[in-house]
């Protein structure tokens, strides 16, 4: 059997498992953190069976996560570390019925999305039902695009919420 | 032509609809709600949809949800199976509206024989007997008791909207008529949207007998025999059967062609069934009509040969009839056992739960409609139907013999079923002699029938 969704999301990476997770993240940090310092970049993101890995210049990252979220802890943007290392959690934004999608304009991979915010519809019969973000956080991958059919509590995009100041 | 159809229910009858489409080479996408996506016809679908959350209201029941789900995933048709919104003519007319096939009536001819009095009316008129009743609806408690006083206690008080056993209550006199008046007419406003209520005459013990019909887009209507339905708990049918032991050849013949007559006369469409009491003379009295196929439709499959569920599909595409009435010849004797998820010995009470153990019996002529398996979870949202089992044999007697040969095959563990209800009733002489009524479970008791049941030990030594 193939559920609708499985045909729609055939390129749907799952969900690490933990262990698999950690010792992903045991490989890959000390590449990364050194990577991060050569380039100078304020961040590296790495994909891998469906798991992030994302290493991010603490000074610059907490600015922009306190710029999309709840303003973070006072002390932290002000107190230059390293780096910091999250395994980022995702959260799936669902369909909220059965039809065809549309995505809010602002929503592409890297979008900044607030809890609550109106992300796409899906229109049931020419009457757009409205999907809100459950979570607030980053736009990591798109699983469906404007014009897609789409069922009930099918993943729409994925969210990852914004270190420490994302809740 | 209808080349792919939504299936829009769920349990053994999305199964049973998926397995007539793959027989026509249709394809078939069965829709879903949240709490059936490890149901089995889920699981055996090429192709699902998940149309909403486990709530019928939002799912099974919102014509929106499963109309778009058409769309979404390229149907043609959709099928609706029994219940949930299968003689809804705001819906069937909404499919029509998207360019969809309705597998079933059209919705001009679902709200034709939507009004239960205005249907007796009808059909009256096309030459079937009625049941001495209230002429049409009763405005008000005082016309109900006028029209009861013309047609003699007891009587029932039907919703004229109702359906599967629900908003009926019986009057045995005007005190109780005026008690119940008013409770029943907002039960069925509770329960049907509609609180118009009429009044037909009761017969307490008697035979439920309906006749399967199927008519093609030119009017042709053909019946394929009966089926004796008395067996009920408070309305609600256990044990379905044919031929009916309450005809004889002379009356069944006669009332199976009027019947027939009648249905195609009176303008309706695609397969239903008409169904009767059977008076104190011998003979039927039309009640009511049901738009759709049902749940003990493999009885008269079993004895016929005829495939209904794909001969409705073909209708609904615009098919002539495929055969003639002298091509349907009942043959044998069929019985039906609703195995549902409730405990007997708890009055029936609803179960859910996971399958932990499932057996299902087999046999030559023994068929069992049922999504179950080992590890399905039982979901409370939903009726307590878990299989039907259907036994043929060559007279009453062999259907009887080999379906304890096949109830005690049957194991399923986890939830309480009403496997043992069942055992318990073949060894009922009122069973064993036909003289099934409808108040026959009321005379004989529920708890002296499972008493009656064989121990369960011994289904153990013969696993």
């Amino acid at each position: 059997m193939a559920k609708f969704r499985d045909l729609a999301n055939a390129n749907v990476s799952g969900e690490g498992r933990a262990e698999e997770l950690g010792a992903l993240i045991d490989a890959l940090l000390p590449v990364l953190v050194d990577r991060l310092a050569e380039t100078g970049l304020g961040e590296i993101e790495v994909e891998r069976n469906g798991a992030t890995v994302r290493v991010r210049s603490e000074s610059l990252g907490v600015q922009q996560a306190a710029a999309a979220q709840a303003p973070a802890a006072p002390g932290a943007a002000a107190a230059p570390a390293p780096s910091s290392v999250s395994a980022a959690r995702k959260h799936a934004v669902r369909a909220t019925a059965v039809g065809f999608l549309t995505l809010s304009k602002e929503i592409h991979v890297g979008a900044k999305v607030a809890k609550g915010a109106l992300v796409a519809t899906v229109e049931v019969l020419g009457i757009p039902t409205e999907v809100r973000a459950t979570h607030g956080g980053i736009v990591a991958a798109l699983k469906s695009a404007t014009g897609d059919p789409v069922e009930y509590g099918q993943e729409i995009f994925l969210l990852e919420s914004i270190g420490e100041g994302a809740k | 032509m209808i080349k792919r159809v939504l299936i829009a229910n769920r349990g053994e009858i999305a199964l049973r609809i998926l397995r007539a489409c793959r027989q026509l080479g249709l394809e078939a996408v069965v829709a879903y709600s949240e709490a059936d996506a490890d149901s089995r016809a889920v699981l055996v679908a090429d192709e699902a949809v998940c149309i909403g959350p486990a709530d019928a209201k939002q799912s099974y029941l919102s014509a929106p949800a499963i109309i778009s789900a058409a769309l979404a995933t390229g149907c043609d048709a959709i099928h609706p199976g029994y219940g949930f919104l299968s003689e809804n003519a705001a819906f069937a007319e909404a499919v029509a509206a998207h360019k969809l096939t309705f597998i079933g009536p059209s919705a001009p001819i679902l709200e034709k024989f939507h009004s239960k009095a205005a249907t007796r009316a009808l059909l009256a008129k096309h030459g079937l007997p009625t049941i001495p009743g209230s002429d049409g609806v009763v405005a008000d408690e005082a016309a109900a008791l006028d029209a009861a006083k013309k047609i003699g206690y007891p009587v029932i008080l039907k919703a004229s909207a109702g359906g599967g056993g629900r908003g009926m209550r019986v009057a045995q006199d005007a005190a109780e008529l005026s008690k119940n008046f008013s409770i029943c007419a907002q039960e069925a406003q509770a329960a049907f949207g509609d609180g118009s209520i009429y009044l037909e005459k009761y017969l307490s013990a008697t035979h439920h007998v309906e006749v399967q019909i199927a008519v093609d887009s030119e009017g042709t209507a053909l019946h394929f025999g009966e089926r004796d339905c008395s067996l009920q708990r408070r309305h609600q049918k256990l044990v379905e059967e044919s031929p009916s032991t309450a005809l004889t050849p002379r009356v069944r013949e006669e009332f199976l062609a009027r019947a027939a007559k009648a249905i195609g006369a009176a303008g309706y469409r695609n397969v239903g069934t008409l169904e009767f009491l059977v008076g104190p003379d011998g003979k039927p009295y039309f009640i009511e009509i049901n738009c759709r196929i049902q749940v003990e439709h493999p009885v008269t499959e079993v004895v016929t040969g005829v495939d209904l569920v794909a001969l409705q599909i073909a209708l609904a595409a615009g098919a002539r009839m495929p055969m003639r009435q002298t091509d349907i010849q009942p043959r044998g004797h069929a019985i039906e056992f609703r195995i549902t998820a409730e405990d007997p010995a708890k009055n029936f009470q609803p179960q859910a739960g996971e399958i932990s153990a499932y057996r299902s019996p087999s046999g030559p002529w023994v068929r069992f409609d049922s999504h179950l398996y080992a590890g399905y979870e039982v979901p409370p949202y939903y009726d307590s139907l878990l299989g039907k089992l259907i036994v043929w044999g060559a007279t009453r007697e062999e259907a009887i013999a080999r379906s304890r040969a096949a109830l005690r095959e049957l194991e399923i563990d986890g939830v309480a079923t009403t496997r043992d209800f069942f055992l318990g009733l073949l060894e009922s002489p009122s069973f064993l002699n036909g003289a099934v009524t409808t108040s026959m479970l009321d005379d004989v008791g529920t708890a002296a029938i499972l008493a009656a049941a064989p121990r369960r030990s011994g289904d153990q030594a013969g696993a």
